[in-house]
């Protein structure tokens, strides 16, 4: 067992005490109803929504990382690879959790399986993301025992698992021609960059924090290789998110357009704007300029890209619902004390989570 | 008296001539959607007349009251549930504003976007009728075909239905309750139409053309609505769905509502 630092210790007491929060929150909201959320019609999603789509992304993009270093080869990656599976089994249950936090009559759940209907994309969702889980465990089983030739062969089926997990996760929202801020073939590619990048980010603060929680020995210039991955998906993103707006913008037709005006100068522009320049242009110029080869400058630009993908999945799916096609008042949304309170304690969970994992299992070869 | 000038008559008469000619080529219905089809299956579907309806919400009132739709006391506009809606819609400023209403029961599509995504089946389309219609005690409330329905028809129960306290023990027994955590919607009064199907079975015929009247087409006070079978080429709505003045909305997505608008103008 290793020991665990003392401002490790202190984190894993007041998270517990988030979780503990939560779970009076969950009660209270089954007691009654999602009446206690902020959510309403029109605005049939919320916060939980936003969350499981970040979390299926962050997931993904962490075993595209982990997959990386499973095939790359290369020794001071493989340290590196644990912590990513970690991190993405992690976040998986964390999304399964927000899904199950969405739903009307949760006791219900096994109707899924009873009653499985193929042609909804919501089954397709539940099919892919159990494939996935079992993938993800079966990844990091393979490199903790040490078989690094099974951990290959699980690292090549893992790349167009992930990409179907996202995309079909991009279709859930994309096939639904009812709202016309999702529906766009765009989706898809778009969900699957962004999850590279949150989830890139997000292994790097994980190993960071590892390193002070744990105390193990990860060079610095594993991060500094890993943050270098920005350069190339930053502008990917970037372009993709072009692609989208231009096509919305020249086209003008009235349905799309008004979601775009939203966007950019409307209830969501903040989201929007924080997106733009500090979620994409800063982090990659930082990157530009060098910044990229300390530590502390990886992860400001891990913090802020993973963040800008947060505000990206808000920017998808809240802005269509203000604009449905036929109701023409009353639309509005705000997250109340029961939404933050249990997404907050899904996430203080996922890192106690982590902490706990990061205590059994042997996170770098010296242990 | 003003002048008009050449231009301005040029200007006025194009435009005339132009909607006139449009008229006739924009026929709005697609004559192969709407044709009879065989096998003896009813498809049920309801005209409202937009130049008889004087938007004054009696239809609302009576599905409310007819299906034991619960009153909301939280004041939040979505939070209401109601089958039946006037949707109104406010243009233009004065001295030239416009406000158009249509009432909108559910569409019961004939490819309704509800159906294909609900993940557990309780959204399904009665074959026999054509109506899509919600088994409650599947729902898991993910509210999934609540956001693939284009026309808002679809309402949940955030919270356990409330009703002011003289309704209680006064509800409509044909219909059944509803609980927190399921979407519900309009259902054409299927409890009606099932009466009609047991009479007319009971009496060894046909059930007859206007024989069914849904709550909202019983009330309406301008005759506005009408309800039928489309499948019945010589019934009422057949005949009025044929005519140039019917019209769906958002039929560019494809989703064929069976419920028809006759214009105005």
């Amino acid at each position: 067992m290793k020991k665990l630092s003392s401002g490790a210790k202190l984190l894993m007491v007041v998270f517990l005490g988030v979780m503990g929060w939560a779970l009076y929150a969950y009660i209270h909201q089954l007691t009654y109803g999602l009446g206690v959320t902020g959510m309403n019609r029109p605005v049939f999603c919320g916060l939980y929504i936003v969350s499981f789509v970040f979390l299926i992304g962050v997931s993904a993009g962490g075993i595209a990382i982990a997959s990386l270093s499973h095939l790359a080869g290369i020794e001071k990656y493989k340290d590196v690879g644990k912590i990513a599976e970690i991190v993405a089994i992690i976040s998986l249950i964390l999304a399964m959790i927000s899904i199950v936090f969405d739903l009307g009559r949760p006791e219900r759940l096994l109707n899924l399986f009873i009653y499985a209907q193929p042609i909804s994309p919501l089954i397709w969702d539940i099919v892919v993301i159990n494939i996935y889980l079992v993938l993800c465990i079966a990844l990091l089983w393979s490199s903790l025992k040490n078989k690094p030739k099974l951990a290959k062969v699980f690292a090549y089926i893992s790349i167009p698992a992930f990409i179907l997990v996202l995309s079909v996760d991009a279709w859930i929202f994309g096939l639904m021609k009812s709202q016309p801020g999702w529906h766009t073939t765009i989706l898809a590619p778009l969900f699957i960059c962004s999850a590279l990048v949150s989830g890139l980010a997000l292994v790097i603060l994980a190993i960071i924090f590892s390193r002070w929680a744990f105390k193990i020995d990860i060079a610095d210039d594993v991060l500094v290789n890993l943050g270098q991955y920005f350069k190339f998906l930053l502008p990917v993103l970037f372009y993709f998110l072009f692609c989208e707006f231009l096509t919305t913008a020249f086209a003008g037709i009235p349905s799309h357009a008004t979601i775009l005006n939203e966007l950019v100068s409307g209830k969501f522009s903040s989201f929007f704007w924080f997106d733009m320049i500090l979620g994409i242009i800063v982090p990659f110029i930082l990157l530009v300029l060098g910044f990229g080869r300390t530590v502390a400058g990886i992860s400001l630009i891990s913090i802020l890209s993973f963040l800008g993908v947060f505000a990206e999945r808000v920017d998808i799916v809240l802005p269509s619902f203000y604009h449905p096609l036929l109701i023409t008042s009353g639309v509005s949304y705000s997250p109340t004390w029961v939404e933050w309170s249990l997404i907050g304690g899904a996430y203080a969970f996922g890192v106690v989570l982590f902490i706990i994992s990061g205590l059994i299992i042997p996170l770098t070869q010296e242990g | 008296m003003e002048k008009i000038d050449r231009r301005k008559f040029l200007k006025v008469a194009g435009t005339g001539l132009t909607l006139f000619f449009l008229e006739g080529l924009l026929k709005k219905v697609n004559t192969e959607e709407i044709q009879p089809k065989p096998g003896g299956k009813k498809r049920y579907a309801m005209v409202i007349d937009l130049r008889r309806c004087i938007g004054c919400e009696a239809c609302t009132v009576a599905c409310k009251v007819e299906n034991n739709t619960p009153i909301d006391y939280s004041g939040k506009y979505g939070r209401k549930i109601f089958w039946n809606e006037v949707i109104f819609k406010e243009e233009g400023k004065y001295p030239y504003p416009d406000r158009n209403f249509w009432p909108r029961p559910c569409f019961h599509c004939e490819k309704p976007a509800c159906v294909k995504v609900c993940p557990v089946g309780a959204t399904y389309k009665d074959e026999e009728r054509g109506l899509v219609l919600q088994r409650y005690e599947r729902c898991i409330g993910c509210r999934y075909c609540a956001i693939a329905c284009p026309y808002g028809a679809r309402y949940f129960n955030w919270s356990k239905p409330k009703w002011p306290k003289e309704r209680e023990g006064a509800f409509n027994p044909d219909v059944e309750m509803r609980y927190k955590g399921i979407v519900e919607k309009c259902t054409f009064c299927i409890h009606r139409i099932k009466k009609a199907e047991e009479k007319a079975k009971k009496e060894n015929r046909e059930i007859k053309d206007g024989e069914i009247k849904p709550a909202c087409v019983l009330t309406c006070v301008g005759k506005a609505r009408f309800f039928g079978d489309l499948n019945d080429p010589e019934s009422e709505v057949s005949k009025l769905v044929r005519s140039g003045r019917a019209y769906r909305l958002e039929e560019h997505l494809g989703t064929e509502p069976k419920v028809f608008y006759l214009k105005e103008g």
